[in-house]
């Protein structure tokens, strides 16, 4: 049953790999067992799900706004012109 | 005056440079990380914007159609950036997580208690200014894979192949981005944390 026991190190690694694919049945029942006895791991996991959640709800003009050159806009602008035109 | 609103498929070009070059530029900097780069992605989106603009639909707003765009020209850029230089980035595992566990596995500073935020739109701003911050801790490569991975949705062989890894040198770079970036946001977002209470402290896994 050694392949059931996980340290922290491992849960973490684990837990983070479960963000991306799924796990074998024997990985899930050995994060579970770890989860039961440490609070900090299924924290970690639980952030990580805050993290994702977060960044994937927002609306893309909250990215902390810049302005562009006015030359760079003054090209997309002739941009547009020259497509008008032909 | 061009209406913004489109129920149509009417689009209106001239009135794009003003509603959505700055909110465009502002993202693909965030992404990018180079005022250059991200100019020349501004660009390009215009101009696949002005290529395909008899076939928008208006299933959706002109301004998420724009960000469509946009998003596809930065995970392009990445393909063309990580296809010039694919050896000369390889990580090395063997620091993985050397600064995150002791040698028995444990962590070295436990994850703490996070306080709720209500998800306020001023307060996302925030955020993002504070997860921007943080992600200038992580190499080059980490940062890009774990914004393809979190803000594209990109899968993990896609991003693989994206970025000319292999899949075990994927779960490394996810791992320690994700080891960094959420240690970061818990110092500097979430704040109040109670840092590893003594309860389970001693219970031997």
């Amino acid at each position: 049953m050694k392949m059931w026991i996980f340290n922290c190190k491992e849960v973490s690694q684990l837990v983070s790999q479960s963000m991306d694919r799924d796990l074998s049945f024997t990985k899930r029942m050995g994060i579970r067992f770890h989860l039961m006895m440490c609070r900090y791991c299924a924290r970690f996991g639980q952030q990580l799900k805050r993290i994702r959640e977060l960044i994937r709800s927002q609306e893309e003009d909250n990215i902390p706004p810049l302005i562009m050159d006015d030359k760079a806009k003054a090209s997309l602008n002739d941009l547009i012109e020259q497509r008008k035109k032909s | 005056m061009a209406s913004l609103i489109t129920n149509n498929s009417q689009l209106h070009p001239d009135a794009w440079v003003d509603n959505y070059a700055d909110s465009l530029f502002s993202y693909a900097f965030f992404r990018v990380q180079d005022r250059g780069l991200a100019e020349e992605l501004v660009q390009e989106t215009f101009v696949a914007a002005l290529t395909a603009k008899e076939r928008f639909k208006g299933d959706s707003s002109e301004k998420t159609w724009f960000f469509a765009i946009l998003k596809n020209k930065i995970i392009d850029q990445f393909r063309q950036k990580y296809r010039e230089k694919q050896q000369s980035l390889e990580v090395t595992p063997e620091n993985i997580n050397g600064d995150f566990f002791n040698e028995q596995g444990e962590w070295l500073v436990k994850p703490g208690k996070w306080r709720e935020n209500p998800q306020q739109s001023f307060e996302q701003r925030e955020f993002f200014a504070v997860l921007q911050q943080c992600l200038t801790e992580l190499s080059a490569k980490q940062n890009d894979a774990f914004k393809l991975r979190e803000f594209d949705d990109l899968g993990s062989k896609e991003i693989c192949k994206v970025l000319g890894i292999s899949s075990t040198n994927y779960w490394v770079l996810l791992h320690r981005a994700r080891l960094v970036i959420r240690k970061c946001l818990e110092q500097n977002w979430f704040g109040n944390s109670v840092a590893g209470d003594t309860l389970y402290e001693n219970v031997d896994i």
